[in-house]
């Protein structure tokens, strides 16, 4: 399957859009959950799981996809290098 | 130098980046066991206060208790996104040094070609119209639909005229002199 093979290649990048989707359902939850009631004792338990836990999700997803562009970035970077190395060998 | 001793050189420059690079982070990843390693502590740790923040705040009903546990929650969010900025951060500097590294390499390798003046003969006739304050080379798209005097360049200058810096008269154009500007106007 297409999604399986890319989610096993780039898995920093499918556990950072997992953590986005999880992230925000919970703050979707989380604000159905507070506009059903209107006891602030009663609001402020989802506050603290869905909402944070949310917003902390959100977080991680993002920390997650920045962390995968950079290993490409740092991939590219090493294979240039290791090409120049290659070619400096061949000048020794 | 003789070629000999420049593949010496090159050899020796190679060895010092090598050595350099030793000395600097060079694993598969931006990052190092050790950052990770910490960077997974400050976030379980924060995952750990959300839980018990949200505990708290699901344990009692009394408000002041509750906000209390709250903050100790949004207080564990920012210990979280502390070590995610943390994270990139890292990721960020090491990719800069590494690509700072490669770059110098190039440039080392292949420098950037310098543009040699051209050498000017009394032999070569250069144009100009009534009106410049420069001289050009007779290709020079400067001097198209005009009816120039062509004179050697000694000629030009002692009339005062400098030469062109788009056609390269007198050398490479300065670096701040766009190809299109003329210099006020005239040329």
């Amino acid at each position: 399957m297409p999604l399986l093979d890319w989610a096993r290649t780039q898995w920093d990048r499918a556990l950072g859009a997992l953590a986005v989707l999880i992230g925000a359902i919970l703050l979707l939850v989380g604000w159905m959950k507070i506009s059903d009631t209107g006891f602030v004792s009663e609001q402020l338990p989802y506050l603290a799981s869905a909402g944070l836990g949310g917003v902390f999700l959100l977080g991680l997803g993002g920390m997650l996809w920045l962390s995968a562009d950079l290993r490409d970035q740092w991939r590219e970077l090493r294979g240039i290098r290791a090409r120049l190395d290659a070619t400096a060998d061949l000048a020794e | 130098m003789s070629s000999i001793s420049l593949g010496e050189a090159r050899a020796g420059t190679s060895r010092t980046a090598r050595a350099r690079r030793a000395r600097l982070h060079d694993g598969p990843e931006p990052w190092s066991r050790r950052d990770a390693v910490a960077v997974a502590v400050v976030l379980l740790l924060a995952l750990i206060g959300l839980v018990i923040g949200w505990l708290g705040v699901s344990d009692t009903v009394d408000l002041d208790s509750q906000t209390g546990w709250l903050g100790f929650g949004i207080a564990a969010v920012i210990l979280g996104g502390f070590g995610m900025v943390i994270w990139l951060l890292l990721g960020l500097r090491r990719v800069a040094v590494l690509r700072r590294e490669v770059l110098t390499e190039l440039d080392r390798r292949h420098p950037k070609p310098v543009r040699t003046p051209g050498v000017l003969t009394d032999g070569q006739q250069f144009g100009t119209v009534t009106g410049m304050r420069r001289y050009h080379a007779a290709g020079c798209q400067l001097l198209e639909d005009k009816a120039p005097s062509f004179a050697a360049a000694s000629v030009h200058a002692e009339a005062g005229l400098l030469p062109c810096p788009i056609c390269t008269v007198g050398g490479a154009p300065p670096p701040d002199v766009p190809p299109n500007n003329t210099g006020g106007g005239r040329a």
